[in-house]
């Protein structure tokens, strides 16, 4: 009877203890969480409020001049350029891999198909493509034109491609070009659009989204492989702790560059959410089949489609 | 993978996710597929309608929207496609390419095959009820099943070397419920059509068995090498016939159970057992 007492009171003294600890670390969870909520006010307030002077827009959590973001953005791609691969390995912990896949597969490409891959920089949905034609095909007269606005990340694509057997092929050409602008591409003249992880970026998504609609032919196929919103809410809190708390941390230890990697987190929380995209993409034109998108790893993910028809 | 099951957004409202028929019908105010006792009514007062209607197709379940008769148009075109490359997405491409659209717009149908055999096996329901509406008179109601059935089958003869394929992917559970609706369907217009009117326990026997032995059929037929399916034709007689026997089995056996219990309770109640 007495030493029972003693296990309880023991047992009380740990539960107070964890609480303690576990506390702590919702603390600044919350902290997080709360600074998330301030900025989506903040980003609302300054749209509502300084639409009739200088247009502003979100880089991250900041308010910043339209026209500053495309530079701003473009520093931070110039940053990471050459450790952004190794970078999507280690906070991704290899998912995007998966992710990436995933698209090509449901993409599914036959002999022929000429694919546009904007934003490709570093060229993962380049290379997944013609892979994936050359392996399930037999085929290589598939083509890629890979878009990126930084110069830098597409050297760091150019110089993978160089150890390739697509390498001086004309199965991928590169091109530096503003996904907003694609006015160096005719209409009508791709099979496929992709942009992974990469329309987040961009100051204008609805431009973005008609300048795809114009060069994709009749049938063609818009898709969008971006972060999306995560519904489950457990899953939520410990994807947010982890964002906030630990990729940060990797981008300095691996890349020594926080802000960089504080703004990719940031940017992913500014970013419409799924049902709001898929509906951007319908407003440009596109027909989509369901829903429109495909949750992937409980939504941190979403891969959104849209057919020119 | 987690996908959520969500209602649609158009145009900033909120739509529930429709099914094509209405969908199609809204946009294009045409005669889209219904059950066959929905159907008889207008068939009945416009005769002429008959060859527009062969025309029209219910496309498959998960709507593009907005409303679009393209995805119809490509599944239609992908059929000549089944015997080479099976109910696949190749054929959807092969399909779509006869349209001038490229190989990639298999894409609008993300469960694939299942979408094409689902638009095939609607296509065939209706095309029959509007081939043997009008030549049921004067056949007696197992003539007239018989015929449904015939009809039927003769619809699957072109992707007969395929269609164990296609059973393959209908009998994935994802796909069940898809397959099972048809059948469903299939058999409740060949029974309405045969001018069942019961309203009893026996509207469900008589459809589980029809669709037993429709199937089953089915199944003969995929592996008959009989000339012109003869075989096919033998079995189905066959089993029309067990059935025939069966369905008076089933009489009988009510009967006695019904004497039986009747006497029973007459020979406790003359016991004195029963009363009150």
């Amino acid at each position: 009877m007495f030493s029972s007492r003693i296990h309880l009171k023991r047992a009380f003294q740990i539960t107070t203890k964890t609480n303690y600890i576990y506390n702590k670390s919702l603390q600044s969870h919350f902290s997080t969480y709360l600074r998330l909520q301030q900025a989506n006010t903040t980003a609302n307030f300054s749209e509502q409020h300084e639409t009739s002077q200088e247009p502003r827009t979100h880089f991250g959590f900041k308010s910043v001049p339209e026209n500053m973001k495309e530079t701003l953005v473009g520093k931070v791609f110039e940053n990471v350029a050459t450790k952004y691969d190794v970078m999507n390995d280690a906070m991704s912990l290899g998912v995007h891999r998966l992710w990436k896949d995933h698209t090509i597969r449901t993409m599914a490409p036959g002999p022929g198909t000429k694919l546009l891959d904007v934003a490709g920089g570093t060229g993962d949905i380049a290379m997944g493509f013609l892979n994936y034609c050359k392996e399930i095909h037999g085929d290589t007269s598939a083509k890629v034109t890979l878009l990126d606005i930084n110069p830098k990340m597409l050297e760091v694509g150019k110089q993978r491609f160089l150890k390739t057997p697509y390498h001086n092929s004309s199965q991928v050409t590169f091109e530096v070009g503003n996904a907003e602008d694609l006015s160096s591409i005719p209409s009508n003249s791709y099979d496929v659009y992709t942009i992974a992880f990469g329309i987040r970026n961009c100051t204008h998504i609805d431009r973005v989204l008609h300048e795809a609609f114009r060069v994709l032919k009749p049938g063609g196929r818009f898709m969008c492989l971006e972060f999306g919103k995560v519904r489950n809410p457990l899953v939520s809190s410990i994807y947010n702790l982890y964002s906030f708390q630990i990729i940060p941390l990797i981008g300095q230890i691996i890349a020594s560059d926080k802000d960089s990697y504080q703004y990719l987190v940031e940017s992913i929380r500014q970013f419409p959410s799924q049902e709001q995209f898929a509906e951007m993409i319908m407003n440009a034109g596109f027909t989509i089949v369901g829903d429109g998108w495909e949750d992937l790893t409980f939504g941190i993910a979403a891969l959104h489609s849209g057919f020119k028809l | 993978m987690f996908k959520r099951k969500t209602s649609c957004i158009y145009q900033g409202r909120v739509i529930q996710p429709i099914i094509w028929r209405n969908v199609l019908s809204k946009q294009q105010n045409i005669q889209n597929f219904t059950s066959a006792a929905e159907n008889l009514e207008s068939v009945n007062s416009v005769n002429s309608v008959n060859e527009q209607n062969q025309q029209i197709h219910t496309p498959p379940p998960t709507p593009p929207n907005p409303p679009n008769p393209i995805p119809a148009e490509i599944l239609k075109a992908s059929l000549p496609f089944v015997n080479q490359y099976g109910w696949s997405i190749d054929a959807l491409s092969q399909g779509a390419k006869t349209l001038g659209y490229p190989n990639i717009s298999h894409g609008l149908f993300p469960k694939g095959g299942a979408e094409l055999i689902d638009y095939f096996l609607e296509d065939c329901r209706r095309k029959m009820s509007h081939e043997i509406f009008d030549k049921m008179n004067g056949l007696k109601v197992h003539q007239k099943i018989r015929f449904a059935c015939v009809t039927r089958l003769n619809l699957t003869k072109p992707y007969i070397r395929k269609w164990p394929e296609a059973l393959a992917i209908m009998a994935q559970p994802n796909n069940v419920s898809m397959a099972v609706e048809h059948l469903a369907k299939l058999v409740d217009d060949m029974w309405y059509l045969a001018g069942d009117k019961s309203a009893d326990m026996n509207w469900y026997s008589k459809r589980a068995i029809l669709a037993a032995i429709y199937t089953s059929t089915e199944l003969y037929m995929t592996q008959d090498t009989s000339p012109d399916f003869t075989g096919t034709y033998q079995f189905l007689n066959r089993r029309l016939q067990d059935s025939a026997t069966f369905g008076s089995l089933i009489n009988e056996i009510n009967t006695f159970a019904n004497f039986a219990a009747k006497s029973t309770i007459g020979i406790l109640s003359s016991k004195g057992i029963g009363r009150f």
